[in-house]
C-alpha cells in the first residue's frame, strides 16, 4: 500500500508540476523579459508557489485515495442495487439518482479553486454577492448536472439530446438575466468542473455505465462532465434572474 | 513564521466545515443504504485527511502568490498601454497551460484514433501524428480565445457574443454528426481550465477592467474562463466535421 501511495503521490506532483510550469514560466518571461521590472514580496510569491505546488498535490492525492474510490464503489453498488430491484425503472433508480445528485453539490462545496474564486467575487462585488451563497448556488448547478448525467447513462438519452437541451436553456436565460451577472454566470462552469468533480464524475460515470445492464461503449460513461459544465451556467442564471424578479416585483408594489 | 502557521491551522478548521457535508453524505449513504463496512477505510480516511491539508495549503498558496501576481501583471501590462502585448499575454496563458494539459492529451488520441480508422488502415504512427497536430490545434485555438477574451475587456464588447454562438454551432454540429465521437469531445470542455489558470485568468480579467476606465471588474472582468472552457469541443468537432 505504501509503495502505491507514493507512486500515486510522484505523479500526482508531476501532474500539478506540468500545470504550474507554463504559467510560471510565462510570468517570469513577460515580468522579467517584457516589463522588465522587479517583482515585489518576492519570498511570499515563491513561498506562495510552492504552497499551491505542495497543496494541489496532496489534494489530488487525497481526492484519488478517497473521494474518487468511493463514488465508484457507491454508483456501483446502487446500481447494481436498482438493476436487482423489483421496482418499476424510476423508482429502482432513485437512490443512485439522489446520490448523483447530493455527491455533486457535497463535492463541489469542497472544490478548492471555487473556494478562492468565491471569496475574490465577494471582495469584487463588494460584497453584495456572498461567497457562500456562490459557493452553493454553484454547487446547485453540478448537483442537476450530475443528476441528469446519470439519467442520460441509465435511461440510454443520447447526449446531444441533454447539450442541447442545457444549451437552448443557457443561450435562452442568457439573453434574459440581468447583465451583470451573465459573465459570471457563464465562467461558474470551468470554476467548477475542476479538481474535484472531474476526477469523480469521471469515475461515477464509468462505473454507472458498467452497471447498467443495456450500455455498450464505455463512450457511455462520457458526457457527464459536459453536463456538470453547462448546468451550473443555467442554474446560476435561473437564480440571478429569478433573484431580479423577485425584486422587480417588490419595487412595483 | 509563528503567526502564519496559527492563521494556516484556521483555515484548516474552515476547511473542515467545507469538508463535513459530503463526509456526512457518504456515511449516511454507507450505513443506511449500502449497509456493508466501507472497502479500505484506513486508506479512505488518510485521503480524505491529504485532501484538507492539501485544500488549506493551496487555498493560501493561491493567495500568496497567483492572486497578486496576476494583480501586477495586470497592471504591468495595462500601464505599457500597448493592446498587442495584452492579447500576447492571453494568448500566451492559453496556449500555455493547455497544450501539456494530460486530460486533453487523452482526448485527442482517442478522437485522433476514431478519425484516423474511419478513413483507411491506420498505423499507430499516424495516430499519434493527428493526435499531436488536433492537440496543437486545440491549444492555438484556446490561445485564440484567450486573446479574443482580452481584447473584448479591452474594447468593451459583452461576453454573450462569443459564448452564445459557441455553444449554439457545437449543439447544432452534435446533433448533426450524432456520432459518439461527440460525447468524447464535450468532455474536452474542461481541458483548457485548470486549478492553476484559472485564478490566473480571473484576476487578470479584474485587473484589466479596474483599469481601464468604463468598465466594471463584475461585468467585463469575467468571461475568461467561459471562453477557455467553450473552445476545445468546438476546435475538436469542427476539426472532425471537416476530416
Amino acid at each position: 500500500m505504501a509503495a502505491e501511495l507514493a507512486a500515486t503521490l510522484g505523479w500526482e506532483a508531476l501532474r500539478t508540476l506540468l500545470d504550474l510550469a507554463p504559467i510560471v514560466v510565462l510570468l517570469a518571461v513577460f515580468q522579467f523579459g517584457v516589463l522588465r521590472r522587479a517583482l515585489p514580496h518576492v519570498r511570499q510569491i515563491l513561498t506562495g508557489l510552492a504552497y499551491v505546488w505542495a497543496g494541489l498535490t496532496l489534494f489530488r492525492l487525497g481526492i484519488t485515495e478517497a473521494l474518487v474510490p468511493i463514488g465508484r464503489d457507491m454508483a456501483t453498488q446502487l446500481v447494481e442495487m436498482a438493476v436487482a430491484s423489483a421496482h418499476g425503472p424510476v423508482r429502482a433508480y432513485l437512490p443512485a439518482l439522489a446520490f448523483a445528485a447530493l455527491v455533486g453539490f457535497t463535492a463541489t462545496l469542497i472544490e478548492p479553486t471555487l473556494i478562492a474564486v468565491a471569496s475574490r467575487v465577494q471582495e469584487i462585488s463588494g460584497g453584495t454577492l456572498r461567497a457562500g451563497a456562490v459557493r452553493v448556488a454553484v454547487a446547485c448547478g453540478v448537483a442537476v448536472g450530475l443528476a441528469a448525467g446519470t439519467i442520460r447513462i441509465v435511461y440510454a438519452v443520447p447526449v446531444e439530446y441533454m447539450v442541447a437541451g442545457f444549451a437552448v436553456s443557457l443561450i435562452v436565460l442568457a439573453l434574459m438575466a440581468p447583465r451583470p451577472l451573465v459573465p459570471l454566470a457563464l465562467d461558474s462552469g470551468g470554476i467548477a468542473t475542476s479538481v474535484v468533480t472531474v476526477p469523480l464524475i469521471t469515475a461515477f460515470g464509468i462505473a454507472v455505465s458498467e452497471a447498467v445492464p443495456h450500455t455498450t461503449s464505455p463512450a457511455d460513461g462520457f458526457g457527464l462532465v459536459v453536463l456538470a459544465l453547462l448546468s451550473p451556467m443555467v442554474v446560476l442564471l435561473a437564480i440571478a434572474l429569478i433573484q431580479a424578479w423577485l425584486a422587480g416585483g417588490k419595487t412595483r408594489r | 513564521m509563528e503567526n502564519q502557521f496559527v492563521a494556516l491551522i484556521g483555515e484548516m478548521g474552515r476547511n473542515l466545515r467545507n469538508l463535513l457535508p459530503i463526509v456526512a453524505l457518504v456515511v449516511i449513504f454507507q450505513t443506511l443504504v449500502v449497509r456493508e463496512p466501507m472497502a479500505e477505510l484506513e486508506l479512505r480516511i488518510l485521503g480524505a485527511v491529504l485532501a484538507l491539508v492539501g485544500m488549506t495549503f493551496f487555498i493560501r498558496g493561491l493567495e500568496m502568490s497567483i492572486f497578486p501576481l496576476g494583480d501586477t501583471m495586470a497592471d504591468g501590462l495595462a500601464r505599457r498601454g500597448s493592446v498587442l502585448l495584452l492579447v500576447a499575454f492571453g494568448f500566451a496563458i492559453g496556449f500555455g497551460s493547455t497544450v501539456a494539459e494530460p486530460a486533453l492529451i487523452t482526448v485527442t488520441d482517442q478522437a485522433a484514433a476514431a478519425a484516423v480508422a474511419g478513413s483507411a488502415p491506420a498505423t499507430s504512427d499516424e495516430i499519434a501524428r493527428s493526435s499531436l497536430l488536433l492537440r496543437y490545434t486545440v491549444a492555438l485555438g484556446v490561445g485564440a480565445a484567450v486573446a479574443g477574451g482580452v481584447l473584448r475587456i479591452v474594447k468593451g464588447w459583452p461576453v454573450i457574443w462569443f459564448v452564445l454562438p459557441g455553444y449554439a454551432l457545437v449543439t447544432v454540429m452534435a446533433l448533426v454528426a450524432r456520432s459518439p465521437e461527440s460525447a468524447v469531445a464535450f468532455d474536452a470542455g474542461t481541458a483548457a481550465t485548470s486549478a492553476i489558470n484559472i485564478p490566473l485568468m480571473l484576476t487578470l480579467g479584474v485587473g484589466l477592467s479596474a483599469l481601464i476606465r468604463d468598465r466594471n471588474p463584475l461585468v467585463d472582468g469575467f468571461g475568461l474562463v467561459a471562453l477557455a472552457s467553450l473552445t476545445p469541443m468546438l476546435v475538436i468537432m469542427l476539426v472532425s466535421a471537416v476530416a
